[in-house]
């Protein structure tokens, strides 16, 4: 950032809240919060999972009632008490897991239940321009009949923004943004924040990643178990001091890993062919071993394979031609609950719609996938005492803050849903385990427990494959890194033998011999 | 943690609070049930006649003695067994709307064993008559199963679609291939012979023992949705279908077996009309039954001890119906028009937007 450190003197207070309180059975979820955002501020939300900050956000947004404590709005206050309310207010949301309906178009997503002039008649067309006009200032390039559902992630969330703008907010609140995001669509929301802000609007940002905070944010606060710790400027804080303040220690953010001499091939796909569910072809003779006591890292632009290899590799979708091989046997047939029992586990990407069945309990969704074996089944009847103690178990071990394991799995937050699908996979030294984005949501004490658990599978002979749009991430855990283009493994080299210029140029659809050399400099990682 | 809080909870947040555990399982179904009593007595009053005295005549109709408890029972059954079948296939995510077509083809199972085989063993006949009905009923509802997971089709339009199959099929054998002797007679079947029919649970009423087959079907379907891992795998496939793929679950076959267990316990229900008391098929002898039994599911929230009351409820407003037409002198189409009401609440009782509410009101205000 340039210019002096943000300053409040003089400023109006576009938020104010004070001494909020909102108590779920069993959870203090805000205890007595205050907390002031001033107009035209980026303000940063940090906290470790479950500190209680989308529920504070939530009760600012009348998707909660608070329990206590005042709202203020620009020095009035208000008992808001739906998210119509809000935007009355000028306040909108951009939530954690996106709220939009897939199957209508993106102008119908931004009109939904506004009223028209011309009630009960839509008038898109008069609705059209004015979106079009937001549109085009923020860069969406797509038009507006499009379907949601054919969106990427990254306009998904330029649809949401554009909606709540529309709608009138002068405060927006951006739930963990850039989670879902790509490294350069992260850059691109950046460059739109900072034009709204130069517009005046309000910007509430939170996130897990420090570096972002550092980058976008005016001031940070931080908050731990319910309660703000403290509120910073920005330009005079450091990553050490928000991680601290963050988990109340010091915590160590670099991974460290041993050398270690890597095993036979555990899980090899030969000359792979495969199509998405939209009949595009995927994977264009794809091969790539993964090595047992290896973290293999998968770097390559979102949509150039990944997904089908990490499918095809599960048994969740069939090879047009090629073959897969665990532990030198021909698996390519073989179901997925087969491959499971045999040890090759998954985290998938998406936690809410592949990974969890959010109406189960904790207990039931850390056993998704063992809950028929023993000894948790005996001839086909649910061993509830076993599988108790396991859950119970688990939530310790992965630190996964639940009031108990019986709660439904949708309550819990955003960063807890994700230690379950860990704990699920961890937990019983898979023989291979395929991750994708397995930090996304974690605050970065989690994240650096889970790399520390994931060096310590690769230790005891795991063969890991590490899909992850954080180039940082892959970087810091692999020991060798593959490049995908196209559906095709571009290169293969260890890791200390690349660095990310070479990676960047092969993602990019470069060719090996021209791509940039030298080494990696072993950089810590921030997550 | 929370004792540091210092709050007083207003009267009002303690009675809700006190009120929105019962509300959301038990409270919202006799909510619809209540306004739809009150919407009945408005109609009544309306056209003129008293409501007190009309209620007071459905009460007496359905329960109010041995004969019309044990006439209201007996039309529990097919409800209980039907309503059974469809919460579990609700529950998987697989919608069978396909009640009515499942029962007709058990019902003409039953006739079609139940009426031959003279000479068998009475217990093993009957036994035979019962399982022909439930296979015959199991195997209807796999076909549009199979449709939807070899083909896509939706299997909410090719149940409906199969109901009239199955309701034509029965119109045809009944008039030809298993009509009764004498070319004159009314279509109606074969009677099926009498050593094979069930049983009498009390002398000089109809109730027979397919009220036993019911109950057990209920307590079945209770432990295998509490204790075994089919239920779980039932749960989890219904809730969240991809998911359930990635941890190894063939969502397919969870499919098919719902369908086909679903199509057994309607065949049963048409089984038990027939070897319970009707003795010959007819043609149009449950034309609502399959349908009705969806609103009894839905009303019982798809748990098992709850649809058996729901069931009951309903059963009682149909023989209620015949005392509030005869003592209160009520025209039938607006007993009629009063049962559809209780139906329309329950369905308006399980929209999205009144659940949302209830979970509202119960603190977990999801977005
Ligand atoms: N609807 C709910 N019902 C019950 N408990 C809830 C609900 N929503 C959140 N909680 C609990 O409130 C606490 C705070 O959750 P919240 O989602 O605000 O955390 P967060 O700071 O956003 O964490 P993350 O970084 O993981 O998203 C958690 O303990 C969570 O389990
Ligand atoms: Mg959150």
């Amino acid at each position: 950032m340039t210019g002096p450190a943000f300053s409040t003197t003089g400023r109006e207070a576009a938020l104010e809240l004070r001494q909020i309180v909102k108590k779920f059975p069993g959870v203090l979820a805000n205890d007595r919060v205050d907390l002031t955002i001033y107009t035209g501020e980026v303000h940063a939300l940090l906290g470790e999972n479950g500190a209680g900050k989308s529920t504070l956000m939530k009760v600012v947004y009348g998707l909660y009632h608070r329990d206590g404590g005042e709202i203020l709005v620009r020095g009035q206050p208000y008992d808001i008490r739906s998210p119509q309310a809000a935007m009355a207010l000028g306040i909108g949301m951009v939530h954690q897991h996106f709220m939009l309906i897939p199957n209508i178009s993106i102008i119908e997503n931004i009109v939904l239940g506004l009223r028209s002039d011309r009630y009960p008649l839509l008038r898109l067309d008069e609705a059209g321009r004015r979106v079009r006009a937001l549109a085009e200032d923020f860069g969406l390039n797509a038009a507006l009949s499009t379907k949601v559902g054919k969106l990427t992630v990254g306009q998904q969330q330029k649809v949401e923004i554009i909606k709540a703008l529309y709608r009138g907010a002068r405060l927006l609140i951006l739930d963990e943004p850039t989670a879902v995001l790509l490294p350069q669509e992260t850059e691109e929301l950046f460059k739109l924040i900072e034009k709204l802000r130069a517009g005046g609007v309000t910007i509430v940002f939170i996130s897990h990643k420090l570096n972002e905070v550092l980058k976008i944010s005016d001031r940070v606060t931080v908050m731990r178990r319910g309660r703000v710790v403290r509120t910073l400027t920005t330009r005079q804080t450091s990553p050490a001091e928000l991680a601290e303040a963050m988990v109340g220690q010091a915590v160590d953010l670099a991974v460290v890993k041993q050398p270690r001499p890597a095993g036979a091939p555990r899980l090899v796909i030969e000359d792979a062919y495969a199509r998405d569910d939209l009949g595009s072809p995927k994977l264009n003779g794809l091969r790539l071993a993964l090595r047992a006591g290896e973290i293999h890292g998968l770097a390559g632009v979102d949509g150039n394979g990944q997904q089908t290899l990490v499918e095809a590799l599960m048994g969740l979708r069939g090879l047009e031609r090629g073959r897969i091989l665990f532990a030198d046997q021909d698996i390519t047939s073989q179901p997925t609950a087969e491959r499971i029992r045999a040890g090759v586990v998954h985290i998938p990407e998406n936690r809410h719609t592949e990974g969890l069945v959010l109406g189960l309990s904790v207990t039931d969704n850390l056993l998704l996938d063992v809950f028929e074996d023993p000894p948790y089944a005996q001839r086909g009847w649910r061993q509830f005492k076993v599988m108790d103690a396991h859950a119970a178990t688990l939530t310790q071990a992965f630190d996964i803050r639940t009031p108990s394991p019986a709660v439904e799995v949708r309550k819990l937050s955003g960063g807890n849903q994700q230690k379950v699908i860990l704990a699920r996979s961890l937990w019983r030294n898979p023989a291979v385990l395929i991750a994708m984005q397995p930090t996304r949501g974690l605050d970065v004490g989690a994240a650096a427990f889970i790399h520390k658990r994931l060096v310590e599978a690769r230790d005891q002979g795991c063969a890991l494959l590490i899909v992850s749009s954080e180039l940082d991430e892959i970087i810091a855990l692999s020991d060798v890194i593959s490049v995908i283009y196209e559906g095709r493994i571009v290169e293969t080299r260890p890791t200390s033998e690349t660095n990310l210029n070479r990676i960047g140029f092969l993602m990019a659809g470069g060719q090996p011999d021209q791509a940039p050399t030298g080494r990696t400099d072993a950089a810590p990682l921030l997550t | 943690m929370p004792d540091s809080v210092h709050d007083q909870p207003t009267a009002r947040a303690r009675i809700w609070s006190w009120m929105k555990q019962p509300l959301a399982s038990v409270g919202l179904p006799l909510l619809a049930i209540v306004a739809a009593i009150l919407l009945g007595s408005i109609m009544m009053l309306l056209m003129g006649h008293d409501p007190l005295k009309a209620y007071a005549a459905l009460g007496r109709g359905s329960f109010g003695n041995l004969g019309a408890t044990s006439e209201t029972l007996k039309s529990a059954i097919p409800l209980l067994l039907c309503g059974l079948g469809i919460a579990f296939s609700f529950q998987a995510g697989a919608f069978n709307i396909g009640a009515v077509g499942q029962m007709y083809l058990g019902a003409l199972a039953a006739v079609i064993v139940g009426g031959q085989f003279a000479g068998l063993p009475a217990p093993l006949h009957m036994t035979l008559a019962t399982l022909a009905a439930l296979l015959a009923g199991g195997l209807w509802a796999l076909a549009p199963a199979l449709f939807k997971v070899y083909a896509g089709a939706n299997e909410i339009i090719s149940t409906i679609l199969l109901n009239y199959v199955g309701i034509y099929l029965v119109d045809y054998m009944v008039a030809g291939p298993i009509k009764a002797g004498g070319a004159n007679n009314a279509p109606i079947s074969w009677p099926v012979l009498e050593d094979v029919m069930y049983p009498r649970l009390i002398p000089r009423t109809q109730l027979h023992i397919g009220l036993f087959i019911a109950l057990t079907a209920m307590v079945a379907l209770y432990l295998v949705m509490r204790y075994t891992t089919l239920g779980q795998r039932v749960r989890v496939v219904g809730q969240n279908p991809v998911a359930a793929r990635h941890a190894g679950i063939r969502a397919d076959r969870v499919f098919l077996l719902t369908f086909f267990v679903s199509g057994s316990l309607a065949g049963l229900a048409g089984a038990s009309e027939i070897l319970g008391y009707q003795v010959r098929l007819i043609s149009g002898f449950a034309t609502t039954t399959g349908y009705d039994a969806i609103a009894v599911a839905l009303l019982a929230g798809f748990q098992p001890f709850l649809v058996g009351l729901a069931a009951l409820f309903f059963a009682g407003l149909q023989t209620g119906a015949v005392a509030m037409e005869a003592i209160a002198k009520l025209p039938s189409q607006l007993v009629g028009m009063i049962r559809v009401l209780a139906i329309l609440a329950v369905l308006a009782a399980s929209s999205p937007r009144i659940l949302a509410l209830v979970r509202r009101l119960q603190g977990e205000e999801q977005p």
